[in-house]
């Protein structure tokens, strides 16, 4: 038979909630996506915007330049209008007017002049309406207030057969610059002279290439430009040249107006005639290296990998232009290009954000979830404890405790096998306690002996876990078997946990085991050492109940005993006492009657005889008869049937006075009582007889003189018990005598039972009053005692409860109450001590 | 008329006792005696009828043979006849409790028999005092 499997108080599982753990990662990853996704896109359309706004500005560009050149050409082509409408040469004031109204200087930027050019012809033409030789030019120049003219550079005789040879007429506005000019054939370089020649044989207006200035001065300094000549035509059928309108072109001046440059340039731009000038430039023509006609400046030239770049080729008349556009940083600062690393940033913060709130949620949750299922299994884990709890608390002896402990062991650490040992004789072990096994299962084994392993537990003692018990050098190691093992049950996984007890000893060993190694952690560890703690309380409790229930029933015996024996021996005395009294009676009333009817009869001697007898026979009766009343007290039922009543001690002691007024008559005594007395909640006959014992004894001891008995009574102080209103008022009751006294030593010995301290003779009494007295004061709850000294009289107290309980439960008290007032009496003789409470209790004279 | 004494008493000498207290103190009497309690109540009964033969004082013992003194006392309380009948306990016990007892039980005194015989004098002529005179003719 294999140990039955018990349920293992399972740790949390929080396997299904680890699957959790890269949530946050992949929330993470998502938001890192769609923000590249988003960069990207952001990145992309800012590149199409700023492509097109590039485009834009490269096409409202384009668009002022075409304008102005347009502008530029239309003046130009008025100008050839004011000439062709007209046969007459144009004189240089009309042409200076109407160049003045052009307002060339202001709404013409870039152009230096405007001017007429004309073909210098060998031969005159009579039919013509305007000079064409030179002769006839140079006269017309004079007439026009030309100093000196002349018309230059002359050419080289070779070549004035073969070129064209002009004449500048007219060059307005007026300057220095200008009329340096007028005179000059603009045909006698080369450049100039293909436009020229250009012009004259298409009849549409040419524009040279770049050219410098043909002759540059101090303060003209060389520009570079370029030329446009409109050609006039006559307009009779010959449409004979007449001339051309030209204008020289600054590019500098001209361009620069219409782009931005420096640092609010977003685009710059660079204009070159290069591809198709090649070959027809001047002398002294620009390097290739700076090769455009015009250029912006930047001063901040955008990024090469950034630049967006375009080239626009541009008809200039019978040139083409070559723009590039180039962006500068400028552009992009304008640009939403700088949003995207900011938005990645930010995208990528955010992401960041979202992880770390993924992470801490998922956090929470497994830590929620991990802390309810501690929760949950701490809870359980109380539950089983409190059930343990109860059933150990509620297991009373030893062996209970032992098979509980063991039991819920084995429940709290899913043990196969629960152990309680305890020491045996010799080096064996008992079994005290079982669970998962039966006793059968070791009755296979030997005697479980003392091993090293149970040693460590029992005698060191010490918390003993390991995973694999046959492993460890202490498994089986007896040192009476050297060599068994057998004195072990089968078990791998072991846990040892000694049970101390609060006084010293070790009780036993709590062992656990299992069949599987590592079954045993720190926390079943923790559990079996809280268990042991609770084992050894309980174990303890046990020894201690069980001792004092064992003492109980012991005691409840011998009680039960002396009872009987009280009983037998109280109704042996009450029944023989009773029975004895009626013959002897009998006997006294006769001897009486005898004396009384027949003493004629009888001699002296005989009348002597028969007064011994009845004075014998009086006493006996006494003796019977107070024997009788102390026996009556001993009899429960007077208590049983509660005969106690309330009361009033002043007029009980008005009873005795009666009862004892012939004896009071006798002696000639004085009884009195000192102050009021109280009620008291008692038996009424039974107080009455101690006054007469008390009274009766003060009257019977005295040496002479008149005796004088006084009775007073005298509350005493409160306790906590009795101010609380658990019991009533306490009295301390005392009657003084101012008789013969009693010596010290005799104080206690006079209220046993048949004491008598002198002799039949001097003072009768059969000594049981007092015995009755201290009877009857004990069974009120009270205690009696006498204060005296020899010859000085004496003064019997005793204690009665307002409420007369007289119980076992307010004994204990009583004892308190009583030095209360024997303290309380021997303070008296104090000085500050109030005396009037018990003004009587001085020894009388 | 003299009047009749029931004197309910087992103890012979206690009887003569009574009966000599009675002669010395010149008290004359009609003596009913009962021996025991039995004898008490049937001599109660038969004389409840007959005014002529009814005792108009009892003395009881206590302590007798058969039915105790106390049932006696009960039997003559339950009739009708001796409502005014006294009753007075004579008994050896002076135990107060027997005191008691008896009077709650209806007796009319309650004497503890003396040891000498002159208080027994004085007893009888108490009771001569207070129960018989009136009643004597």
């Amino acid at each position: 038979m294999s140990p039955a499997p018990r349920k293992v108080l399972p740790g949390p599982d929080l396997t299904p909630l680890t699957a959790r753990r890269w949530y946050p990662l992949l929330v993470f990853s998502i938001a890192m996506a769609l923000t590249i996704v988003a960069t990207v896109v952001l990145f992309r359309a800012v590149r199409v915007g700023d492509e097109e706004r590039f485009a834009v500005a490269v096409s409202s560009m384009e668009d002022r330049l075409q304008q102005r050149m347009d502008t530029y050409l239309a003046m130009l082509r008025g100008a050839a209008g004011l000439f062709d409408g007209s046969n007459q040469a144009v004189d240089r004031q009309e042409f200076a007017a109407y160049v003045a109204h052009l307002g060339l200087d202001k709404n013409y930027p870039g152009i230096g002049g405007m001017g007429w050019i004309v073909p210098v012809a060998g031969d005159a033409d009579a039919s013509l309406s305007y000079p064409n030789t030179e002769a006839a030019l140079l006269a017309w120049l004079s007439t026009q207030g030309y100093l000196a003219p002349r018309l230059w550079p002359v050419n080289e005789p070779e070549q004035a057969a073969s070129h064209l040879r002009t004449a500048v007429l007219l060059l307005e506005p007026e300057n220095e610059r200008n009329r340096l000019r007028i005179g000059v054939d603009m045909a006698s370089e080369s450049v100039r002279r293909a436009a020229l020649q250009r012009a004259a044989d298409t009849g549409m207006p040419v524009a040279t290439g770049t050219v410098l200035p043909f002759f540059a001065t101090a303060n003209d300094p060389p520009t570079r430009s370029f030329l446009v000549f409109f050609p006039v035509f006559s307009h009779d059928q010959a449409r004979s040249l007449r001339g051309w309108v030209y204008a020289p072109f600054r590019y500098q001046e001209l361009l620069e107006g219409l782009f931005p440059s420096g640092d609010q340039a977003l685009i710059t731009v660079a204009i070159s005639t290069q591809p198709t000038d090649t070959g027809t430039v001047f002398a002294n023509r620009p390097t290739t290296a700076d090769a455009h006609i015009f250029r912006t400046d930047s001063l901040s030239p955008a990024e090469p990998s950034l630049t967006l770049a375009t080239s626009h080729s541009m008809p200039m008349l019978t040139q083409t232009w070559h723009i590039e556009f180039h962006t500068t940083a400028e552009f992009f600062h304008q640009s939403m290009r700088h949003l995207i690393p900011v938005f990645a940033v930010v995208g990528t913060v955010l992401s960041l954000c979202l992880y770390l709130l993924a992470r801490s949620q998922t956090h929470a949750v497994v830590e929620n979830a991990r802390l309810f299922l501690n929760s949950t299994a701490a809870r359980r884990e109380a539950e089983l404890n409190l059930d343990i709890n109860r059933r150990v608390a509620s297991a009373l002896d030893a062996k209970g405790v032992a098979s509980a402990v063991t039991d819920a062991g084995c429940e709290l650490t899913g043990a196969a096998m629960g152990i309680f040992f305890t020491p045996g004789k010799g080096d064996t072990l008992t079994l005290y306690a079982l669970s998962g096994l039966t006793h059968s299962h070791f009755a296979k084994l030997s005697t479980p002996r003392m091993t090293a392993l149970f040693a460590a537990s029992l005698t060191s003692p010490q918390i003993i876990r390991i995973a694999d018990v046959p492993t460890d050098p202490t498994y089986g190691h007896s040192p009476t078997e050297p060599e068994a093992n057998g004195g072990h049950p089968p078990m791998r996984s072991y846990l040892a946990v000694p049970v101390v007890s609060r006084s010293g000893p070790v009780l036993g060993a709590l062992v656990f085991s299992h069949l599987e190694t590592g079954r045993f952690d720190a926390n079943h560890e923790r559990l079996i050492v809280g268990l042991a703690t609770q084992a050894a309380i309980a174990l303890d409790n046990a020894t201690l109940f069980e001792a004092e229930a064992e003492a109980k029933q012991l005691a409840a015996q011998r009680a039960e005993a002396l009872a009987k024996v009280n009983a037998e021996l109280q109704q042996f005395v009450y029944v023989s006492s009773h029975d004895l009294q009626e013959p002897l009676r009998t006997i006294t009333q006769y001897l009486d009657l005898l004396r009384r009817r027949h003493s004629a009869q009888l001699d002296e001697q005989a009348s002597r005889y028969v007064g011994y007898a009845a004075e014998s026979a009086t006493r006996l009766y006494a003796l019977l008869n107070d024997l009788l009343a102390y026996s009556r007290l001993n009899r429960t039922e007077a208590l049983e049937q509660d005969q106690r009543e309330l009361v009033d001690l002043n007029t009980l002691i008005e009873d005795v006075r009666q009862d004892l007024r012939v004896r009071l008559l006798e002696t000639g005594a004085d009884l009195t009582v000192s102050g009021p007395l109280p009620t008291v909640r008692c038996v009424r006959s039974q107080i009455r007889s101690v006054f007469q014992n008390l009274i009766g004894n003060g009257l019977k001891f005295r040496d002479g003189k008149p005796a004088r008995v006084v009775v007073s009574a005298m509350p005493l102080p409160s306790t906590a018990s009795s101010a609380s209103g658990k019991l009533g008022r306490v009295w301390a009751i005392a009657v003084a005598d101012n008789g013969i006294g009693i010596s010290p030593e005799h104080h206690r010995i006079i209220f046993e039972v048949f004491e008598r301290l002198h002799d039949r003779e001097a003072f009768p009494g059969t000594g049981i009053g007092l015995a009755i007295c201290r009877k009857v004061v004990e069974q009120h709850g009270g205690e009696i005692w006498v204060e005296s000294t020899v010859g000085h009289g004496a003064t019997f107290r005793f204690t009665l409860r307002e409420d007369g309980l007289g119980d076992e439960d307010s004994r204990a008290d009583e004892f308190s109450l009583v030095d209360e007032a024997r303290q309380a009496d021997a303070n008296r003789h104090a000085p500050n001590h109030v005396q009037s409470a018990l003004p009587t209790d001085a020894p009388l004279p | 008329m003299i009047p009749r004494v029931l004197l309910v008493e087992d103890n012979i000498s206690d009887i003569e006792l009574v009966q000599t207290a009675f002669a010395e103190s010149d008290i004359s009497i009609e003596l009913i005696l009962a021996r025991d309690g039995d004898v008490a109540i049937s001599e109660i009964e038969r004389r409840a009828g007959d005014a002529a033969t009814r005792p108009i004082l009892t003395l009881l013992d206590l302590n007798l043979p058969r039915a105790s003194g106390l049932v006696v006392l009960g039997r003559i309380r339950s009739i009708a006849a001796y409502n005014t009948m006294p009753v007075v306990i004579l008994s050896t016990s002076n135990y107060p409790v027997d005191r008691d007892r008896a009077l709650a039980a209806g007796a009319n005194d309650y004497l503890v028999k003396p040891t000498r015989f002159e208080d027994l004098l004085t007893i009888v002529k108490g009771l001569d005092q207070r129960w018989l005179k009136a009643n004597r003719g």
